[in-house]
């Protein structure tokens, strides 16, 4: 397991604000599908909450993926597309520059 | 069952082969800084020879003989950290030393002690000290890469067989490793100081905050022009962030560019707490956050620094910033 896992599920770990308390979390978890899914649009992927538990990854062909942690995500990201996702493309970062302008 | 009152840190001594690591560790037992120390020792080879020279610890000297700990998170460190601390039913345990092979990245030795439920909980990450060959730096930093993981990882530099070295000599070393390592302290192994390492590893120095501008030294500079796999530092000069933007950036990009991030390092405000938060990366493995309080630091600027080989610097802020991480 990397430094990377569990970091959904886990509310001690780094990808929740740092003490968090418990009754902000499933509200800071809609936020992070939110943002998640202004990334995911770019290749044309759909992101969604599983019963407050997991994450549902879906492409317009029907592919499904769950995932419970970031590590999961970028992972089912690169089988759906075929390449992993690449935060420095420039394509992506003026989709994102987009998205923040019409916010 | 292991039920400390107290994390026992764990210190990790590297260095390139025959960079004096074993020599540092020698002196340092002799002149009585290991009290209440247990050592491992990892080698390569078939046969095991650092830990005769260590030997006057007996039982605490634990041999890890099957190579180089470089690969991955390691089941015979984990077991040998367990067993040492199981061993110590009294508590007189106050601290535990690895001391790598030359050719180990730092980086899963963290893994094991971050990522083990068990040893999480007993165990808490000491000083990163690595020894730098003052003779062969400059060749290690040009040929090996290995060189510049153990240079990355380190809280603390050693410079040693600096006798034939001028001042210049030893200004020049301090800005190659400068560029490769912004957030270490240095040391200077002298003949006849013993206590080095153990000044290495027990100066409390506050977090030592992003030094690292977009000036690099001349060497470096030159480097990065002609060799794309050169090793550059980026510093994103931020104050808070929003905590949850930034997991989901900084995750990605270790997960892309996992094999060319070697460091992260940074003292970032959560816009959300108002904390002030250390973080702190070697490759893909991250510390445990840190809550820090502000008038501690010694430094007034937050952000965040990279070390990174073979991706173009620039390319880190303006992925920061289309990112829309910092609600400024």
């Amino acid at each position: 397991m990397c430094g990377l896992c569990g970091i959904f599920s886990e509310p001690d770990l780094w990808n929740q604000s740092p003490n968090t308390d418990a009754n902000s979390l499933r509200r800071n978890r809609l936020i992070q599908i939110n943002y998640l899914q202004t990334i995911l649009t770019h290749v044309r992927l759909r992101v969604s909450d599983v019963h407050g538990v997991n994450y549902l990854l879906e492409d317009f062909k029907g592919n499904q993926k769950l995932f419970s942690n970031l590590h999961e995500l970028w992972q089912s990201i690169e089988e759906l597309t075929g390449e992993p996702l690449d935060p420095f493309n420039n394509e992506l970062l003026q989709h994102l520059e987009r998205g923040h302008n019409n916010d | 069952m292991i039920n400390k009152n107290k994390r026992i840190p764990v210190h990790i001594l590297t260095g390139f082969l025959g960079s004096g690591k074993t020599t540092l560790l020698r002196e340092y037992i002799e002149q009585g800084s290991a009290h209440r120390t247990a050592f491992i020792i990892n080698e390569v080879g078939d046969i095991g020879i650092d830990h005769h020279l260590t030997q006057r610890l007996d039982g605490e000297t634990l041999l890890l003989e099957s190579g180089c700990l470089c690969c991955e998170v390691r089941n015979d460190l984990k077991a040998s950290l367990l067993a040492l601390l199981n061993q110590d039913t009294n508590e007189h345990l106050e601290q535990i030393i690895i001391e790598t092979t030359g050719l180990a990245n730092p980086a899963p030795i963290l893994a094991t002690i971050f990522n083990d439920r068990e040893l999480s909980q007993a165990v808490v990450k000491g000083k990163i000290v690595t020894t730098v060959d003052a003779l062969t730096a400059e060749q290690c930093a040009r040929d090996i890469p290995e060189w510049a993981n153990q240079l990355s990882s380190a809280d603390s530099l050693i410079f040693t067989k600096t006798e034939k070295l001028s001042e210049s000599d030893i200004h020049r070393l301090q800005n190659l490793c400068s560029a490769t390592n912004p957030f270490a302290s240095f040391y200077i192994k002298h003949l006849n100081n013993t206590e080095t390492l153990a000044q290495a590893i027990h100066s409390t120095t506050p977090p030592r905050l992003l030094q690292a501008t977009h000036e690099q030294p001349a060497y470096f500079s030159i480097r990065s022009m002609a060799n794309h796999s050169a090793i550059q530092t980026e510093a994103i000069n931020v104050e808070s962030v929003d905590w949850q933007r930034f997991s989901i950036w900084l995750s990605m990009i270790l997960y892309r560019y996992n094999d060319q991030i070697l460091r992260v390092k940074g003292i970032l405000k959560d816009s959300n707490t108002g904390n002030y938060v250390l973080l702190n990366s070697v490759r893909k493995i991250l510390a445990p956050l840190e809550i820090i309080d502000k008038e501690t630091l010694n430094s007034p600027s937050l952000g965040l620094v990279f070390i990174t080989r073979g991706l173009t610097p620039n390319d880190i802020t303006a992925s920061f910033n289309a990112f829309d991480i910092s609600p400024n």
